[in-house]
């Protein structure tokens, strides 16, 4: 008897999968993204490991050679280890893109959730302001940015991070916006709790996810940024190893020694699709409405 | 307790003025419970939420226990935590990221350290959540585990929490089924019971009103047009709302009910109309200029010419 019901109560447990997993099992396509992530990273943290050659040590006598069983990606113009630059340079790549990231996305959240809640002066101030910056074309107003603070990787990490602060304070806005007319929001109000507490408490973690889904789709783009102020001078400075300015300098190698240029940019490529591929899967995952 | 003297509240959309609520007066005694009804757009809610600070007045005075609860557009809170709200619904009221203890413990930031740790304490945490009907286990769980009646539950724990001596309840029933609602009512008379709670108690239920208030305002269009007990006003309703309202009734002893005819619109209203003049079945000339209120019975008084 006692066993019967065992057994029937066996049945009757389901299989408890949390749905995001369920949901990130099936999204193969995020899966790669992880992977090359993972792999970048990983053999990044690794070139000392992996590779023998200093990143910017000068070796005159073996410039220019093609990818050969010494060095697989070849040697640039003073005979560096391409292959060694790309590893130490996705340090540098993939570091500086998710911290101008972080750092866009923490300021955003801040300003957005202030203007969103207390609306009125504030909120125009802060509109207005990012209004101004939204106004011109966010590649040239970060090379504006990055030329005046001058050319450093760090200037041009904290220039992509101020050329991107609108999107997310508007994104943290319009969440705010709605989350200000729900009544555990009011009730809090009505409690007479501090209105810095209910932000905290109340506002920024329950409009975290859409920041979440942007700042993931966003730090290929930064990536990409990055390396395109490097090509531009702007970044990252000689001998530094940073993928921008290794494409930057070796684009005029390329029709003779097609392997300088093309390496860092695979590399590139790759990472900043991983970073959009990710950013998909968890839109797909945090964001209810998209069922698919 | 609640002295509520002519006040107005008026919104603005864009070159339109619209009076929800105007120049109310309403006074609440200690340990009693005034239910407020109406339709829709009436003006209650907005009643509700001037005592609990959600909304400016737009003229007139608010005092509880004689201290004036807005001065100059502020709203002042004596000691926070002595004026509670319970709204009406427990889907979007409980923030879905928090667990149930945090919940019903968040009233207390408002309160100073000392009372803060002196309320706070996991026994009276529990004791509480059990008087509400809750178990001790609950308290690690987050709202959408939970039924809409044991969200409202949590709801009035957490409004219990501070000690409250006044409670506004909007509508804290309307989103539950029947039974629940039961169950949450005597709870709420219980509760008022034991603690010596006053309430306002606001609705547009007939039949709960009915169960719960010991005096009942109806108001139409942000205008309180008849006052008075419970009993009065259901036996006697005397101003032509209240007998629409009641007669909306279902009822189980009533066979036939007066027929109440409703009338077309006038096309012809003016500023200083009773405010019921359009839509009223007993509509007359005299109903052009606004009424004063006058009394039915003891405590009863109504505002219309026709009676």
């Amino acid at each position: 008897m006692s066993a019967e019901i065992q057994t029937v109560k066996q049945i009757e447990k389901p299989i408890t999968i949390h749905p995001v997993w369920y949901k990130l099992k099936n999204n193969k396509m995020t899966w790669i993204g992880f992977v090359i992530i993972f792999v970048i990273i990983l053999t990044s943290l690794l070139a000392p490991v992996l590779t023998s050659y200093d990143p910017t040590k000068i070796y005159i006598v073996e410039k220019f050679q093609g990818p050969s069983g010494k060095h697989w990606f070849g040697t640039d113009e003073v005979g560096r280890d391409i292959l060694s630059r790309i590893l130490y340079g996705g340090r540098l790549s993939l570091g500086m893109g998710v911290l101008a990231i972080l750092i866009t996305a923490a300021i955003g959240i801040v300003l957005g959730t202030i203007s969103g809640f207390f609306g009125g002066y504030i909120d125009q101030i802060i509109m207005r302001i990012m209004d101004m910056i939204l106004a011109f074309p966010t590649l040239i107003l970060a090379m504006a940015l990055a030329a005046a603070l001058g050319p450093s990787l760090q200037n041009a990490m904290l220039a992509i991070a101020i050329v991107k602060i609108p999107v997310y304070v508007r994104l943290a806005r319009s969440e705010t916006l709605v989350l200000r007319e729900k009544l555990f929001v009011k009730s809090a109000i009505t409690f007479g709790i501090h209105p810095v507490r209910i932000i905290l408490k109340h506002i920024v973690p329950n409009s975290l996810s859409p920041v979440i889904i942007q700042a993931t789709l966003d730090i290929g783009d930064a990536i990409l940024m990055i390396a395109t102020l490097g090509f531009l001078g702007l970044g990252a400075q000689p001998p530094t190893p940073e993928w921008g300015a290794m494409i930057s300098i070796g684009w005029k190698y390329l029709l003779d020694f097609w392997w300088y240029p093309t390496f860092p940019g695979i590399f590139l490529f790759m990472s900043s699709c991983a970073f959009n591929l990710i950013g998909d899967g968890i839109r797909d995952i945090l964001d209810p409405k998209s069922n698919s | 307790m609640i002295d509520i003297h002519q006040v107005r509240k008026t919104f603005k959309t864009g070159a339109m003025k619209i009076d929800a609520v105007k120049d109310t007066n309403l006074s609440i005694q200690q340990g009693e419970t005034v239910g407020l009804v109406g339709e829709s757009g009436s003006g209650k809610s907005t009643l509700g939420k001037m005592l609990s600070g959600l909304e400016t007045p737009t003229d007139g005075m608010i005092a509880y226990k004689g201290i004036e609860l807005w001065k100059k557009k502020k709203f002042k809170r004596l000691r926070p935590g002595e004026i509670q709200t319970v709204f009406q619904d427990p889907q979007s009221s409980l923030d879905p990221r928090m667990r149930v203890k945090d919940i019903i413990l968040e009233p207390l930031l408002a309160l100073n350290s000392k009372e803060r740790k002196e309320k706070g304490k996991m026994e009276r945490l529990i004791y509480l959540m059990k008087r509400v009907g809750l178990k001790e286990d609950h308290m690690n769980r987050y709202p959408h585990e939970f039924s809409g009646g044991q969200r409202q539950r949590i709801a009035i724990a957490r409004a219990l929490i501070t000690d409250p001596q006044f409670m506004i309840l909007d509508e804290p029933t309307s989103a539950l089924d029947i039974s629940v609602q039961a169950q949450v009512l005597n709870l709420l008379k219980e509760l008022k019971r034991e603690k010596n709670l006053t309430y306002i108690f606001i609705s547009h239920n007939m039949s709960v009103i009915r169960y719960m208030c010991d005096r009942v305002a109806v108001m139409y269009k942000g205008k309180i047009v008849e006052i008075g007990p419970v009993q009065s006003i259901f036996q006697n309703p005397k101003h032509p709302y209240t007998k629409i309202l009641l007669s909306s009734l279902p009822s189980l002893f009533e066979e036939t009910k007066e027929k109440i005819n409703f009338s077309h619109p006038p096309s012809l209203s003016s500023e200083s109309a009773c405010v019921f003049y359009q839509k009223c079945p007993l509509r007359q000339e005299i109903c052009l200029k606004e009424p004063c209120y006058q009394p039915a019975s003891e405590n009863h008084t109504f505002s219309c010419h026709l009676q």
